[in-house]
């Protein structure tokens, strides 16, 4: 099954009904659950956390799959429902305090005097700001290129997307994250 | 000139210890098993039908009770209309009681029973102005009369030395 697992694969198990619904769903998971994943915790920064949510995304996932409308990828569309149920976790837990998190997920390298005088905590926190500032696709496209390091041909077949769109996407996100970050920085 | 450095040659993104497949496949089979025992069709629900049979009883008691009562109320009264006034007015001078309090307020006009209610109470007034109009006097009160108040009261005279001047 693993072999030729792909969207139009997942989508017609799915149509087909009876136990073939169940099997489409663990279909989604196999190919895109360590994504979301990552993509959750990247924001959670907690094991705990990103189990939690991302059993929140399942859950929605399975309930929701019918209304699915192919008008986009099935990924862009599982994207936007992680996005809004990590977005709205982290709402929550903002009030919250003393919750044990990962380490910064990124590293600062030296010689860029704004970046120098700040914290690796600071520009993730900032990082991810930015990231939830931009329009959906784009920081779809951000996520897999910067974080996931896929190539443009791999998310491309991902989003339905073509390459060139891709790159354009990529290059305009990186424009307004940076200018987002030295924004914040220079205040 | 050195903040127009791209801020992501110096910013490197560190990999996310993702978990093997096998935590995936637990996940989401924990979901699917869960969405097999826990929801069940409505209809296939014992609740459901057990609820359907409640409300079926209680809409067709609560239908048939309303429909007798209310032939009990228009029977009458048609049989009511059919007579003639004097043939009613004879039974009830015949049959007066027979009849409670209550039924027959039922069938007396409104207008009635208020106007005549006003004249008892104006009535009623008239006495207890009567009354009030009466003026008392300690004169006619006789001394031995209020002494005996006392002692009946338990009054000592000395607890009123200064009001009295004794």
């Amino acid at each position: 099954m693993q072999k030729h697992l792909d969207d139009k694969y997942i989508i017609d198990l799915y149509n087909q009904g009876g136990k073939n619904i169940d099997i489409a769903f663990k279909g989604i998971v196999t190919l895109y659950g360590d994504k979301l994943y990552s993509q959750i915790r990247r924001i959670t920064r907690n094991h705990e956390h990103t189990n939690d949510v991302l059993q929140n995304v399942l859950i929605k996932i399975h309930q929701n799959l019918d209304g699915f409308n192919q008008d986009s990828s099935l990924y862009t569309w599982i994207y936007r429902i992680a996005r809004n149920e990590t977005l709205n976790f982290i709402d929550k837990e903002k009030r919250r305090s003393g919750v044990d998190l990962d380490a910064p997920m990124i590293e600062i390298l030296a010689g860029h005097d704004i970046l120098d005088d700040t914290t690796p905590e600071k520009i993730q926190q900032l990082l991810q700001d930015a990231i939830e500032s931009l329009p959906e696709k784009q920081a779809l496209v951000f996520q897999l290129k910067y974080f996931e390091e896929l190539k443009y041909s791999e998310i491309s077949k991902q989003l339905a997307t073509s390459e060139g769109a891709l790159k354009a996407s990529f290059h305009l996100a990186k424009q307004k994250i940076q200018q987002f970050i030295i924004d914040r920085l220079n205040h | 000139m050195k903040n127009e450095k791209d801020i992501f040659d110096f910013i490197k993104a560190k990999k996310v210890d993702v978990p093997d497949q096998a935590y995936f496949a637990a996940l989401a089979n924990s979901i699917t098993d869960s969405k097999k025992n826990n929801i069940v069709p409505i209809y296939k629900r014992p609740v459901f039908w057990l609820s359907s049979a409640a409300a079926a009883i209680v809409i067709v008691f609560v239908a048939l009770n309303f429909g007798e009562t209310n032939v009990m109320h228009e029977k009458p009264l048609l049989a009511m209309n059919d007579l003639d006034t004097e043939i009613v007015y004879d039974y009830v001078n015949e049959n007066i009681n027979d009849f409670d309090a209550e039924m027959i307020s039922e069938f007396i006009p409104t207008e009635v029973i208020t106007s005549n209610t006003t004249e008892i109470f104006e009535v009623e007034l008239e006495e207890v102005k009567t009354i009030e109009t009466e003026e008392l006097s300690f004169e006619d009160i006789s001394t031995e009369d209020i002494l005996n108040y006392f002692e009946s009261e338990e009054i000592s005279l000395s607890d009123f030395e200064d009001e009295l001047f004794i």
